[in-house]
């Protein structure tokens, strides 16, 4: 379970996040929308402790984020899985490297058995295994972002995940390959997910429940019935330019 | 007005870069001690910045050695006493010009690179996703280098002494025509304690002030290609101002505790 209680942020005097208070049960997926710039992001960052609130309190599977010792938060993220905004690939390391890179951190098995973990990985998440030795920047914007879901999965089995913007700049065939793979993800694993994005066609592909943050503060939160249903001025503003995504909204197969 | 509130904003954007700088430095030392360690990465790093640096540091030592060797010989035989060549040529490259030169050339060279590097993985999210995998982004990135940085000036800066001196020996017997025995016996009779301490202590102080300053500027990076590429130089142009004042600070310094050894 993952909650915000009151959570304020800013950054020098300016408010990003302005009493945010959301809960996501164990299991659920849910996708957070906003402009950009309306704090989306401060929030994944927040749950894996990387920045601190004001004040507020932020849960993740009963342990409050806020405070907490570094070596309690380490616990935390081994249950976390992060795919960053362009998947934040370690650019000095090959893709094997990348994917294999808790293994080759943490545990003392041998090469070959964390490229054979590797190898299996990149077949899970779609990609074939001739990449392995190939360095990021030699991957298509597609490929890499399905490297960054192998390596947040091949490090700890994450109860959580969360995802930063998977589908920005991504080609059509790409973003159905990893909404695909995170609804995959979802349903296989069981894992409580959470996506940002401002892509609101693709939201709609990857969760039926909903937060729209605006201005800092949560606009909306709930599901598709209740969003089409919703006559808050600034969610309809939102919306407005995409009601015919709303309307035809259906779920992608899974690959 | 206007003028005081600029300066207590000045002021107070000081004192907090002070207190950063201070915890920074903190965690830089601590990172360098207690697990995990990581040998892999510092090894390397030893690598990149001391066989990296060693054709700059040859290159500084042969050509600082042999001009002073010549701007000296012509100035001693006025006063006829070419054959204290060596002992200048100790006092000057031993002390002075070899911990200066070799920082200033690796301060050029690998803060740059480090700054660069971190910057660059800090604007590509690369430090977050470090932390999120429960590393240690100082631990892993910044206590290899300031380590290597440690252990290797003092090496190059070995190396360019010992260039330099023969250098200064070639100039000797072919152009002020000094023996090598009076060259030679004349470098020994300087190279005591005193002198090789303050060689040796000097890049000590500079591979920490190399290795801080650059991995604090590469951390704290801003505003993406822009900010790193500001970051590079005020690295490359703080560690060389530090590493000048510094130089005749240690020198102060040493002189008021070892001058019976000098």
């Amino acid at each position: 379970m993952i909650a915000f209680r009151k959570v304020n942020y800013s950054i020098a005097d300016r408010p990003i996040l302005k009493n945010v208070s959301f809960e996501i049960p164990t299991g659920e997926s849910r996708v957070i929308m906003g402009h950009s710039g309306s704090g989306k992001s401060t929030i994944l960052r927040l749950i894996l402790g990387l920045i601190c609130p004001d004040n507020g309190e932020i849960v993740v599977d009963n342990c409050n984020v806020c405070g907490v010792k570094e070596k309690d938060l380490r616990e935390i993220r081994k249950r976390i899985g992060m795919v960053f905004q362009d998947g934040a690939l370690f650019d000095s390391l090959t893709v094997g490297e990348n994917v294999g890179f808790y293994l080759l951190e943490y545990t003392r098995m041998t090469m070959a058995e964390i490229e054979s973990k590797v190898r299996e990985m990149l077949g899970f998440v779609g990609l074939s295994e001739e990449i392995i030795d190939r360095l990021p920047d030699e991957l298509s914007g597609g490929m890499q972002r399905r490297v960054a879901i192998g390596r947040a999965l091949l490090s700890t089995d994450p109860k959580i995940m969360l995802y930063d913007e998977p589908t920005t700049g991504l080609d059509p065939q790409a973003t159905t390959n990893v909404i695909a793979l995170i609804n995959r993800l979802a349903e296989v694993k069981h894992v409580t997910s959470i996506v940002v994005t401002h892509q609101i066609a693709d939201a709609f592909e990857m969760a039926d429940k909903f937060i729209i943050i605006d201005d800092g503060e949560v606009a909306f939160d709930g599901d598709l019935k209740t969003l089409r249903e919703s006559t808050e001025p600034r969610v309809v503003e939102f919306l407005t330019p995409f009601r015919d995504s709303i309307a035809n909204v259906r779920k992608i197969d899974f690959i | 007005m206007k003028l005081i509130r600029a300066l207590l904003n000045w002021l107070k954007s000081f004192a907090f870069e002070c207190q950063r700088l201070f915890f920074f430095s903190l965690k830089m030392v601590r990172s360098c001690f207690g697990r995990p360690i990581y040998p892999a990465e510092t090894w390397e790093q030893m690598y990149l910045i001391g066989v990296g640096s060693l054709f700059l540091v040859i290159l500084t030592g042969i050509s600082a050695g042999q001009g002073m060797a010549l701007q000296f010989s012509n100035e001693l035989a006025d006063f006829g006493s070419k054959n204290y060549l060596g002992r200048i040529m100790v006092l000057a490259i031993v002390r002075e010009l070899g911990p200066v030169l070799t920082g200033l050339m690796v301060a050029a060279r690998v803060a740059s690179g480090i700054t660069a590097e971190i910057g660059a993985m800090k604007s590509s999210n690369q430090l977050d996703a470090l932390t999120a995998f429960g590393i240690d982004p100082i631990r892993k990135l910044a206590a290899p280098r300031l380590i290597s940085l440690i252990v290797m000036l003092p090496v190059l800066t070995i190396i360019c002494d010992v260039i330099a001196i023969t250098g200064g020996w070639l100039i000797a017997i072919f152009i002020s025509h000094i023996t090598s025995i009076t060259y030679w016996t004349a470098v020994r009779e300087k190279l005591i304690f005193g002198n090789i301490f303050m060689g040796l202590f000097k890049p000590l102080i500079y591979g920490f002030v190399i290795g801080f300053i650059a991995c604090y500027k590469g951390f704290t990076a801003e505003g993406g290609t822009k900010g790193v590429g500001r970051a590079t130089t005020e690295s490359v142009v703080i560690t060389s101002i530090t590493i000048l004042i510094g130089n005749f600070m240690i020198t102060k310094l040493i002189f008021s505790f070892l001058k019976g050894y000098l």
